[in-house]
């Protein structure tokens, strides 16, 4: 593998809580970025509720996904973006989010998913 | 051709398992080069040696075992997804205090850094849920 660096995109687009693929993307998004590959993150569909800040995730015993967005920032992950159209459906203020994203409508994230060297959706 | 497949089907509840299995077939018949298998999720299950099929139901674990011992190709499960699952090698088995292992011959536990390992080398990743 040597210094290849290629660029990952990594989609989370299931809710947080209703089951472990949310977690499990970012997972392996921080198993990326641990290599030192250009890792990008995008949040769209339901995966935005990942985004709704002041979550209480140890009611259900669950974790709290909240801690693992703050990582991102230790693993120097910083093209986070998220879907405009999921935000405005489920009534999401994009500057009022438990993470700083950037906020692309899907002209943009055809463009993004065009230039990724690989797409990783669960 | 070189391909990765990172599947997170399980094996009897979903198609997703198979299908990767018959791309596989697939792919090496055309004469590409399946780089790893990595099992993360549900599709661990893919990995255990106790996997029992009815005789009229395809037991894809052990058809998944097969292909890849007989074509030498590198298959993970990934290891916090494994354990959670029951799915360990003698060694996870000795340090966790468990009684037994269950890792089908041919099958490696791994962390996601060789799924990372894997899309660094592939040409293509392809993912089957």
């Amino acid at each position: 593998m040597g210094t290849t660096r290629k660029t990952i995109l990594f989609i989370l687009q299931r809710a947080p809580h209703g089951s472990s693929a949310a977690r499990e993307t970012l997972d392996a998004a921080l198993a990326a970025a641990a290599f030192e590959q250009d890792v990008q993150l995008l949040f769209s569909g339901d995966g935005v509720w990942l985004l709704q800040p002041d979550q209480q995730a140890d009611a259900i015993a669950s974790k709290d996904t909240a801690k693992m967005l703050q990582a991102l920032a230790y693993y120097d992950i910083k093209a986070v973006f998220a879907d405009t159209v999921s935000l405005a459906e489920r009534g999401l203020d994009a500057t009022n989010l438990a993470l700083a994203v950037t906020a692309i409508e899907p002209a943009a994230q055809q463009r993004l998913l065009r230039a990724a060297d690989c797409v990783v959706a669960l | 051709m070189k391909f990765a497949l990172l599947i997170t089907a399980a094996p009897f509840s979903q198609q997703g398992a198979a299908t990767a299995l018959r791309f596989a077939q697939a792919a090496v018949k055309a004469g590409h080069t399946i780089e790893r298998v990595f099992f993360f999720r549900d599709g661990v299950h893919t990995a255990s040696e106790l996997a029992i099929a009815p005789q009229d139901e395809a037991n894809v674990p052990v058809l998944w075992q097969q292909f890849c011992r007989e074509h030498h190709i590198d298959a993970i499960a990934c290891v916090s997804a494994a354990l959670k699952r029951g799915i360990v090698d003698a060694r996870e088995s000795q340090r966790h205090q468990r009684s037994a292992a269950n890792l089908a011959d041919g099958m490696q536990i791994g962390g996601l850094g060789l799924l990372t390992e894997a899309i660094i080398d592939a040409d293509r990743v392809v993912t089957f849920g």
